[in-house]
């Protein structure tokens, strides 16, 4: 089970920069990070699942909150989450395909759409399991090309939204 | 007690009134400085950062003091930091005057000095299309700065020089940099000033730890047996001398420094044990190894300290102080993290503790203070390094000198023999170990410290990497004492080549230039050192200059080892006291 920690910094290539060579810089062992936009446009939210086998969660999060343009990490540890990924998926597809292709497609609740002269486009939705299985169900016609989100993360059922963590400390 | 109320006044915000003016970007950066209370700012000049140095001239307050290479620039404003404890500024040109400071702003990452570095820039319509003298800064101190800022509109340029200085000294201190284009700077606009602590940067949210994890600090401190303190440059950066002594006097718990935190505790004090690490005291090696609880005050479990961390104390708990979160459990485990700044921490913790019965454990202590004093034997012919490090000693010591030490063996000896009672005294390269860092330092430590003795003990090796400070020191007629332990070697790597390569010497020999000629080419006084009797007067004459630099070269005994060694990647059961000889418990 991975720690995941929410990050949210500023929406901006140089936030982007700075956040990844930190993790790089400090030889951090984590992989698979995910980015995010939310309800604010400002903002990007960056989720990445630590492994606390590999290195301590606190001190990954201690790290990134030494930048400036880290708005606030959440330590979601192992709290109850809804995670899902999306994926693109293009198909080689003859005409006699696409019964099967959009019978295979309606099982995992995938839908079909692009349709070109040679090719599908299949989007699919779900836990990281089930589109990594509908993507193997579907290389059996060819695929071209696939396209991924990665995990995108919320905690079920908590009302308030994500903590600003940060305090501007008044001048004394 | 002095130095604290000292340090007090000398970072009192200075609240100044809001106004609003109308002027170049340039000239409204010169404002911002005024109103951190900059005094001297090391540099050089070049195209990009001409218009700063055009508005310069217009602020006879704030010194600029010429540097010969811009790695001097910084240490210089590192050395500046560390004697008095407020940010040192260096100021420099796009592309290579930028990339020149990257050693020093890496070393002020390392050891946690706050420095304010401002480079020119190209101007924003050429940036990023290889112009003329243009370098990726921001890309390039990403890595060596706690926030590099590149001010793109003329409003952002004070805020970005604000928010510098306060990144640079609030939490753990560290250098930051100010990137300014130069058609920014040649901007007009109308600017606000506000008082400068109005500019702070947000922090995470972190309670001050709560009663509960000091209460458990005082519980393990009193079922301790054998207790430790371990002091660090984090006592020294938050001024925690005082309370540190009170707790030691309040336990009876012997204290060790790291390099960094030399000065921290009177080394005149029964309870010190002196520098621990690779080449610490026996008895500091010993006692640390043996505790059964560590209370680390702003120290970082180094490597240079902890040897192979698996084996390391085995049996110690870890009371861990630090103000930066990322320091726990980042090389060894605590079992109580107090995070924040030390002497408050300490205040709080101190009317919980209650001594340990640390009877045994300082029996133990003082036997090893006996059988393994530090120790060198000085005869008529050559001089010890050791002697000569222990003379200089001898002879400032009432004067209570800064020192400025550089990298390699003269660096440990005089870590050694030198007995470290004030804190800021010791200022030196410790966690990127920077050759080269001692003389310039020395030169910002006396701009920072005009009423204070400052001296310089490098090396010869050491000295030739930033030679050029000494024309600066000579322009501004500062009377450093620079002593250049002369071994005409490499000698911290001959060392190591000598013990673990087979004394294969490659590379380290150096075929040196006489330093007192050079100095005295330059302007600066010259002295030259043969002799073990000549040591004594060759110092008294050095102090009586003080009208210009004047630098000693003495010759020591080019093949003498720096002992006690902990070899790299070994344990305290592998302390060599001599070639071949190891320290028993
Ligand atoms: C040739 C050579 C040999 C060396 N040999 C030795 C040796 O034998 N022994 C030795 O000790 N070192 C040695 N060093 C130095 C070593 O490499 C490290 O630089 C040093 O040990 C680190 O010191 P420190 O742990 O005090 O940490 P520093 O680098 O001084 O770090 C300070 C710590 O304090 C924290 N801090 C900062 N401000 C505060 C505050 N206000 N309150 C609380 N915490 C704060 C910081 O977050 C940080 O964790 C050697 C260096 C060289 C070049
Ligand atoms: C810039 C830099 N280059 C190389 C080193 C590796 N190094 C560490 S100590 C040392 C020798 C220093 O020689 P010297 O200044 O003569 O001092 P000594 O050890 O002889 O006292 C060297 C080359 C370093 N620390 N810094
Ligand atoms: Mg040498």
């Amino acid at each position: 089970m991975p720690h995941w920690l929410a990050v949210t910094v500023e929406n901006s290539v140089e936030s982007l920069n700075r956040v990844f060579h930190l993790l790089r810089r400090r030889h951090l062992p984590v992989d698979a990070i995910s980015m995010c936009r939310t309800e604010d446009p400002q903002e990007l939210r960056l989720l990445i699942p630590v492994d606390p086998a590999r290195v301590d969660p606190q001190r990954v999060r201690a790290n990134l909150e030494k930048l400036l343009c880290v708005k606030a990490v959440e330590d979601w540890g192992e709290r109850p989450l809804v995670v899902r990924d999306m994926a693109l998926v293009k198909v080689r597809a003859s005409a006699e395909a696409w019964v099967e292709i959009a019978q295979l497609a309606e099982f995992y609740r995938a839908r079909i759409v692009d349709v070109g002269p040679e090719t599908l486009i299949v989007e699919v939705t779900g836990s990281a399991e089930k589109v990594d299985s509908c993507i193997a169900r579907l290389q059996r016609f060819g695929v071209v090309e696939v396209t991924r989100s990665g995990p995108m993360a919320m905690v079920r059922g908590q009302a308030e939204a994500a903590p600003a963590d940060r305090v501007a400390e008044a001048a004394a | 007690m002095e130095t604290a109320t000292m340090a007090q006044t000398q970072v009192s915000p200075r609240i100044l009134r809001r106004e609003r003016r109308r002027m170049k970007t340039a000239w409204a950066v010169m404002e911002a400085l005024v109103r951190e209370g900059v005094e001297v700012i090391f540099g050089v000049p070049g195209g990009a950062s001409l218009p700063l140095y055009d508005a310069l001239c217009d602020y006879p307050q704030i010194r600029h003091v010429l540097v010969r290479h811009e790695q001097c620039a910084v240490h210089m404003a590192e050395g500046y930091a560390r004697a008095t404890g407020k940010p040192g500024v260096c100021l420099t040109t796009s592309g290579p005057g930028a990339t020149n400071l990257v050693t020093g702003l890496t070393d002020a990452m390392m050891d946690s000095t706050p420095v304010v570095a401002i480079t020119g820039q190209v101007p924003t319509f050429f940036m990023g299309g290889d112009a003329f003298q243009e370098a990726d800064v921001i890309g390039i101190t990403m890595s060596v700065t706690k926030h590099n800022w590149l001010v793109r509109k003329p409003a952002q340029a004070p805020e970005a020089v604000h928010m510098a200085f306060r990144l640079a000294t609030d939490g753990r201190p560290g250098p930051t940099l100010v990137d300014l284009p130069r058609d920014v700077l040649l901007t007009e606009a109308d600017f606000a000033f506000e008082d400068p602590e109005a500019f702070r940067p947000s922090t995470p949210r972190r309670p001050f730890p709560d009663e509960r994890a000091l209460r458990q600090a005082a519980d393990l401190i009193a079922q301790s047996q054998r207790p430790i303190l371990y002091v660090g440059g984090g006592a020294i950066h938050s001024g925690a001398a005082p309370e540190i002594r009170a707790l030691a006097e309040k336990a009876r718990i012997p204290v060790t420094t790291t390099l960094m935190g030399l000065g921290a505790f009177p080394e005149d004090h029964p309870y010190a044990l002196k520098m621990l690490g690779m080449h610490g005291t026996v008895y500091a090696n010993f006692a640390i190894n043996f505790s059964d609880l560590i209370i680390a005050v702003g120290a970082r479990f180094d490597d240079r300290v902890t040897g192979k961390l698996s084996a390391f104390a085995p049996h110690a708990k870890v009371i861990h102080i630090d103000i930066d979160p990322a320091e726990i459990n980042k090389n060894r485990r605590a079992d109580v993290a107090l995070i924040g700044d030390a002497k408050e921490i300490l205040r709080a913790l101190l009317p919980l503790v209650r001594p340990p019965d640390t009877e045994a454990w300082w029996r133990q202590i003082e036997d090893w203070k006996a059988r393994y004093p530090l120790r060198y034997r000085q005869g008529d012919d050559v001089i010890k390094p050791q002697f000569a490090i222990q003379m200089i000693y001898e002879l400032t010591k009432d004067d209570r000198p800064i020192v400025t030490l550089d990298v390699g063996q003269h660096q440990m000896w005089a870590a050694q023999f030198f007995t470290w009672t004030e804190p800021r005294t010791c200022i030196t390269s410790g966690g990127l170990g920077t050759m080269g860092f001692s003389l310039p330092a020395a030169v910002g430590a006396q701009f920072g410290r005009p009423d204070r003795l400052v001296i310089n003990i490098n090396g010869d090796g050491s000295f030739q990497m930033t030679f050029q400070a000494l024309i600066t020191a000579v322009e501004w007629r500062l009377p450093i004492k620079v002593f250049i332990i002369n071994n005409q070697y490499l000698g911290m790597v001959r060392q190591w080549q000598e013990l673990f390569y087979n004394r294969r010497y490659s590379a380290v020999y150096l075929a040196n230039p006489d330093f007192a000629r050079m100095a005295e080419a330059v302007g600066a006084a010259g002295i030259r050192v043969e002799r073990p009797e000549q040591v004594e007067p060759a110092i008294r004459q050095a102090l009586a200059i003080t009208d210009r630099p004047v630098v000693v070269d003495i010759l020591v005994d080019p093949e003498e080892n720096c002992f006690p060694m902990i070899p790299s990647g070994m344990t305290v059961f592998d302390m060599m006291i001599a070639p071949g000889v190891k320290a028993v418990p």
